[in-house]
């Protein structure tokens, strides 16, 4: 299972809280105590200076017996020294040798196990050294640590609490799309609900997941009717396949039993030929296709699908002729013999013996133009946008045909980005279908 | 009985016609709209064979303008459209019976036998006329106890007398309702048929009513 956003964001972003808060922490803590040195190192320099106004007029002083003023104040010793090697003057803190060795200025020194921090100052025959014990500075750092660490030790459980809430809020719509999502069945392709407080970052995911949805209910929708229509249109010839068994089973004499049974075979191809077609219309996916697509001279096999169907031709006196030049499109072989069978064979069917069916391919500014033109009874203009619709059959009664061949061709081309148009044939007659293919990538 | 057979697809109405005659109906078949309605208007039918999808005129619209000339004629639907809606509308159009291919031969006769014997009035699957019985569905007829043995022609006109019983059916009636298209008609076959019928059962049984028809007298 992979790490929650929530979790994710939760730890990272308290790590990242907690490291500023320590850092600044630790900075904020070393500028304290920066200004402790100073503040203390002033009062150092102060009380030297004060010593070193009054040096003259010093003599014994028993620091022993001042009062207490501040909690620190017990810590500072001084030396008076005249001309640097005479201890005038001094503190009962303070030890008689020298504090420092240095005659001015800051030092830190070690006296008896202590750290002392001391400043010298020398006017004239006076040098004057006063000293404070460094621990006191080092007790006002801890304090003034632990002054900074309480509230980090204290606020951080709280930072993370208020961290935690609010990620949560955050991520609230994320958990809702992710639950609503979750309740769905596989069917459930309604839109997801898009609240007006979703966010910039989930709006378009909820849209474009939306918009998959719809594409995906579309596509099942359609293949829903697919099914049906096909079904559907698989019961006429099982009917007659059935009536046509029955025939023969009850015939009275071989006379009678002869044709039924060679009805029940016709019906039996034809069935067959509709269920082929059905399987053609349904392996024709994008995905299938893209994977065999290549440069295929439509001329060529053009002529190959005219000497297939040559003998159905010939069979009714009808004239078949190929034009054109060799001209390359890019596409699939297989599913543009295809196309082509379909129209070519339509053609066939429905135009009138001993006429010509015509198949023209040549290029054009739009492309590669292919036209198969009869001189059958052509198709009203009115009907032509339901050319192509499954199932639709708008010939002649009486010429056979599952009512596939037309969704078959424009299935194929609108696979390889083709036009189909339906015109008059070129005297007004018949029908001239044109299918204008994308001229090919050079 | 005559019956026509409405069914676009040359398989399934050549199997339907050929089926129906062997199970003694005479069937004549249209394959369009247009063709049933002109055949509906011109000849006399027991019932009607009805395909929903058709050229020109629809199997919707020609029950419509059926139901609208008052026709009380059977009427069965027989079509691939299998939705519910699509079942309720064509037995709310005037329909009869409604039925999805495929079917079977023998069940479509049962059902037309049942559509044109309750159209005739009566819910008995045999018609009974005093001492004479005929049975549709065995093609059994019995005089006083005893099977007769009929003709084809012979047993249908004696059904459709029997259908009619008490009523007089002219000639064209009963030579509309016996023969289909294409068969040749003699000037003086439903004379030779009536005397058939009178040889084989007794003479006083169809009686002639000079210049109109024959019927059959009731209660013999």
């Amino acid at each position: 299972m992979p790490r929650s956003i929530r979790s994710r964001l939760l730890v990272s972003l308290l790590a990242a809280a907690a490291a500023v808060w320590i850092v600044s922490g630790i900075v904020a803590w070393r500028d304290a105590l920066h200004e402790v040195d100073e503040l203390l190192d002033a009062h150092l320099a102060q009380s030297a200076a004060l010593l070193l106004a009054q040096a003259g007029e010093l003599d014994e002083i028993d620091t022993e017996h001042l009062p207490l003023l501040h909690k620190y104040g017990r810590r500072v010793a001084f030396q008076v020294w005249e001309h640097g090697e005479r201890l005038r003057l001094h503190s009962l803190n303070a030890p008689n040798t020298r504090l420092s060795r240095r005659d001015r200025g800051f030092a830190d020194e070690l006296i008896d196990g202590r750290r002392w921090r001391v400043f010298s100052v020398q006017q004239d025959e006076w040098l004057i050294q006063v000293a404070e014990e460094s621990g006191a500075r080092k007790a006002i750092g801890r304090s003034v640590g632990r002054g900074l660490l309480l509230p980090l030790l204290l606020g951080l459980p709280l930072l993370g609490m208020l961290i935690a809430w609010i990620v949560r809020r955050g991520l609230r719509p994320l958990a809702l799309l992710s639950e609503e999502v979750g309740r769905r069945a596989p069917d459930q392709l309604a839109p997801l609900p898009v609240p007006a407080d979703v966010g910039a970052e989930l709006q378009p995911l909820l849209l474009r997941l939306n918009q998959l949805f719809a594409q995906l209910a579309e596509s099942f929708e359609s293949e829903r009717r697919f099914t049906a229509d096909a079904a559907h249109e698989l019961r006429t010839p099982i009917a007659a396949l059935k009536a046509q068994a029955q025939v023969a089973q009850r015939a009275g004499s071989d006379a009678e039993r002869r044709p039924a049974l060679d009805k029940v075979i016709q019906a039996c191809d034809r069935t067959a030929r509709l269920i082929d077609q059905l399987l053609t219309l349904a392996r024709l996916e994008p995905a299938h296709w893209r994977a065999h697509r290549a440069r295929t001279d439509l001329h060529a096999l053009a002529s190959g699908v005219a000497a297939d169907l040559a003998p159905l031709a010939l069979r009714r006196g009808i004239d078949l002729v190929l034009e054109g030049e060799t001209v390359a499109v890019d596409g699939h072989a297989d599913l543009l013999a295809v196309l082509l069978r379909n129209l070519l064979d339509n053609a066939i069917r429905y135009a009138p013996d001993h006429s010509t069916v015509r198949v023209r391919i040549g290029r054009s500014a739009a492309g590669v133009l292919l036209h198969v033109i009869d001189q059958g009874p052509g198709i009203e203009r009115g009907l032509r946008d339901r050319l192509g619709q499954r199932f639709q059959r708008l010939g002649r009664a009486d010429v056979e045909g599952t009512g596939l061949g037309l969704s078959i061709v424009r299935r194929i081309a609108e696979l390889h980005g083709a036009a189909l148009r339906f015109d008059d044939g070129p005297d007004g007659r018949g029908l001239d279908v044109v299918l204008t293919f994308p001229a090919p990538d050079s | 009985m005559r019956v026509l057979i409405v069914e676009d697809d040359a398989l399934l109405g050549d199997g339907l016609q050929a089926g129906l005659r062997q199970r003694g109906f005479e069937a004549d078949w249209v394959r369009d709209g247009q063709a049933a309605l002109l055949a509906l208007n011109t000849e006399a039918f027991a019932a009607l064979v009805l395909d929903l999808g058709l050229p020109k005129v629809d199997g919707l619209s020609v029950l419509q303008r059926l139901r609208g000339r008052a026709s009380k004629l059977p009427v069965l639907i027989l079509t691939a459209r299998d939705a519910i809606d699509d079942r309720v509308r064509g037995l709310d159009s005037g329909a009869d019976d409604y039925v999805v291919k495929p079917v079977d031969l023998d069940e479509l006769a049962a059902r037309l036998r049942a559509l044109i014997r309750r159209s005739a009035g009566s819910a008995q699957p045999a018609l009974a006329c005093g001492d004479l019985t005929l049975d549709p569905a065995t093609r059994e007829v019995r005089f006083r106890g005893r099977p007769v043995e009929l003709g084809a022609r012979e047993f249908a006109l004696l059904e459709l007398l029997m259908l009619h019983a008490g009523r007089v059916l002219t000639r064209e009636q009963i030579e509309s309702q016996l023969y289909p298209w294409g068969g040749e008609v003699e000037s003086n076959a439903v004379e030779v048929h009536v005397h058939h019928l009178r040889r084989k059962l007794t003479p006083e049984i169809i009686r002639t009513v000079r210049g109109v028809g024959y019927m059959l007298a009731a209660g013999s």
